[in-house]
């Protein structure tokens, strides 16, 4: 049987970047879909991978800003 | 190795402060913008991946990201008040004159022989004969083929229905002069909606009451809810300024139109039909499917018109109908701009954002039944959106779009289009039987949808939106997305232009007589040189501008000094004659001013000096400048 045990926890702060980078994405997924649906297959695709751009800085953020084991904490 | 990971660090800071800095001095390119986007990230990248990462600066990033965030949200979305709709009315306004437009000079034969007779090169001559021969007439671009000629045909099935003669209790037969009210034997009676007077349910439901007391605001919400109800995609009511009615007739080739005759008209309701987004959307611009879909939302908009006002007359009420593609009283676009529903744009007509903004067709109704007119201040931001978008011009394909500042002609602060050349192009497109280009590249011009409201809402709100949206010099994000494209048809790639020309050294002799009308000097197309084929090639033939081509000509096409020959593309036999001839005749200055000194002849451009006006300007409305409010005051009390 398996046990899966899940733990998460985040700071306050990146709660909120977790949500402006779900809000980028869902606003280009959005995007895509009504654009799609007017037939603007190019458009779309363009204005998905423009929400992206936009949420690669708030991405880097999250994956690769992380305390190293060496950092000083001068909070 | 450490001294190497920060070199490179700088350089990817450094690589976002170009972008930044390009951004700006290219004022607002789109690939600048995105790379700001991706340097940055880069950046944050390397950063964390290569330094020692402190809790506080973890903290600062993300809260430096979020807020980054939220002020470009707040700029996007937030409630900033839309900007005020422009003065346009900045000088002396003169009523303009059906003869003058485009279409008017066009068919009356003001800008050349070649033109006028541009029905013949898309037919082979037993058709021409054929069209021509049946209905009196010279075959048009819009008469040509079967699919246009049903299209159109509605609306001219329903002209009709303009006239005085009775036809099942409905004015009927075209008159020779269209300018009358239709009087209803209702007329002073005062009928009401229905038996009972009962009120639509939601207008019931938004009055808070079920009973017709007939109040303005009442009459208008019915009004709005019928003319949605035949199909408009908005209803728009305007108090009248009578600077909107037309001087001249076309359909009776010049006949003046006289403000005494239509004081009771106090308020104006227009209809809007859409051409379909499909087929805008779809249409190369040298199509044959261009000038059908125009008569399509003409001649659905003009049965709405007709039927609207069938009720009004019925109920008692003056109402005269105008419908396209000629058959209109006054000029349409001011009551889109002033009922509050639209703005003028760029391509000198109103955008109006409910109705796919240039993409729909109208009709209106003139009426004495009481309305609430909608409020003519109401802005939508679009002439600020138009400033900072050229999408139109850059398509047009003869550049008859203004770039640049608006200027100001007949004491209208506007961009001016330069209708001859349109015209020309639109009648005399050798590849295709009209254009469409403007309407199809407009931002705009989308379907109805929640996403593409939010577009509007930011276009009209945010001040930061016009400059992402469309910049004017570099490449704008609408042009980067690139609506252009279609799943259904595929990319727009090849648009030849190619449009009847006249003869080489071709100079129009005026004063030049027509129907009841005398055009004059004052009446020279500044298009004149180029319409002979001089500097033609400033059309977009042969060029690849801002992503978009614009094909070449085949040589069979031209003739031995590379003009464009005046042959249809897919029927070679057919080139024009050299020698045509104008539906009208040239006669000698004196000739003309005994005519118009009579009254056997009138004139009367808005451009004209006042001495060359016949029958003369209303002293009341042409004289010294009048706004819109002012104007349209005066006229409401006039008995």
């Amino acid at each position: 049987m398996l046990n899966l045990k899940v733990n998460f926890q985040m700071k306050w702060y990146e709660g909120l970047l977790w949500a402006v980078e779900i809000g980028l994405v869902a606003f280009g997924l959005w995007a895509l879909v009504d654009t799609l649906m007017i037939s603007c297959s190019k458009a779309a695709w363009r204005f998905l991978l423009l929400f992206l751009i936009w949420a690669l800085p708030g991405a880097a953020v999250l994956v690769f800003f992380r305390p190293g084991r060496n950092a000083q904490d001068n909070a | 190795m450490k001294h190497n990971k920060k070199l490179l660090m700088a350089i990817l800071w450094s690589a976002m402060g170009a972008s930044l800095i390009l951004f700006v001095a290219t004022r607002f390119n789109v690939y600048a913008f995105l790379s700001i986007f991706v340097t940055a990230a880069l950046a944050l990248a390397w950063w964390g991946m290569n330094f020692p990462i402190t809790e506080t600066a973890r903290r600062n990033t993300h809260l430096g990201v979020v807020g980054f965030w939220t002020l470009i949200f707040g700029l996007l979305f937030g409630p900033f008040p839309v900007p005020k709709k422009p003065q346009y009315v900045v000088g002396e306004v003169h009523r303009f004159s059906e003869m003058e437009h485009g279409w008017g000079r066009m068919y009356s034969g003001a800008l050349g022989p070649q033109i006028a007779n541009h029905g013949r090169v898309y037919t082979d001559p037993e058709e021409v004969n054929g069209i021509g021969g049946a209905r009196g007439k010279s075959p048009s671009f819009v008469t040509g083929y079967p699919l246009a000629r049903a299209l159109f045909g509605g609306a001219s099935a329903l002209d009709g229905y303009r006239g005085v003669e009775k036809h099942g209790g409905e004015p009927a037969a075209p008159v020779k002069y269209p300018w009358v009210n239709y009087e209803s034997e209702a007329r002073g009676t005062k009928l009401g909606w229905n038996k009972g007077d009962m009120l639509l349910p939601e207008v019931a439901k938004q009055l808070g009451y079920e009973k017709a007391r007939y109040t303005p605001e009442e009459n208008s919400l019915m009004v709005k809810g019928i003319g949605k109800w035949l199909g408009s995609m908005d209803v728009a009511i305007a108090e009248v300024d009578p600077r909107w009615f037309y001087s001249h007739d076309f359909i009776t080739k010049g006949t003046p139109l006289p403000l005494e005759e239509v004081k009771e008209l106090k308020y104006a309701i227009q209809l809007f039909v859409d051409q379909d987004w499909t087929r805008v959307h779809n249409d190369p611009g040298n199509s044959w499917w261009s000038v059908a879909k125009s008569g399509q939302a003409y001649s659905t908009s003009a049965w709405q018109a007709v039927r609207l006002a069938a009720m009004l007359r019925d109920m008692g009420y003056v109402a005269r109908v105008g419908f396209g593609g000629i058959n209109y009283d006054s000029v349409e676009s001011p009551i889109s701009v002033y009922s509050g529903k639209g703005e003028y744009g760029r391509l000198s007509d109103a955008v109006v954002p409910s109705a796919g903004g240039l993409r729909f067709k109208s009709a209106s109704v003139l009426t004495n039944f009481p309305l609430k007119a909608g409020d003519p201040d109401q802005g939508y931001g679009i002439t600020r959106m138009c400033a900072n978008c050229d999408r139109c011009a850059r398509a047009c394909p003869v550049s008859s779009i203004a770039m640049g500042e608006p200027t100001v002609e007949n004491g209208v602060n506007m961009w001016q289009v330069d209708k001859d050349k349109c015209v020309r192009f639109r009648a005399g497109n050798l590849g295709g039987n009209c254009c469409n280009e403007c309407l199809r590249v407009c931002p705009y011009n989308k379907p109805d949808t929640l996403f593409h409201r939010l577009g509007n809402y930011m276009i009209a709100h945010s001040p930061v939106a016009p400059y992402l949206f469309g910049s004017v010099r570099g490449v704008g994000l609408e042009d980067w997305l690139d609506f252009d494209y279609s799943s259904e048809a595929g990319h727009v790639k090849n648009r030849p232009a190619r449009w009847v020309q006249e003869n080489p050294g071709f100079k129009m002799q005026f004063p030049y007589y027509v129907g009841n009308y005398i055009y004059t000097e004052e009446d020279r197309s500044t298009a004149e040189a180029w319409a002979a084929g001089e500097g033609a090639k400033m059309g977009k033939v042969g060029l690849t501008y801002k992503g978009v081509e614009w094909g070449k000509i085949e040589p069979r096409l031209l003739d031995a000094n590379g003009r464009s020959r005046n042959v249809h593309h897919d029927f070679e036999k057919g080139a024009l004659p050299a020698e045509l001839p104008l539906p009208g005749k040239t006669i000698s200055k004196e000739e003309a001013q005994a005519l118009l000194d009579s009254g056997q002849a009138f004139a009367g451009g808005s451009n004209h000096t006042d001495a060359n006006v016949f029958p003369p300007r209303s002293p009341k409305y042409e004289r010294g400048v009048l706004t819109y409010k002012e104007a349209a005051k005066k006229w409401k009390e006039e008995k």
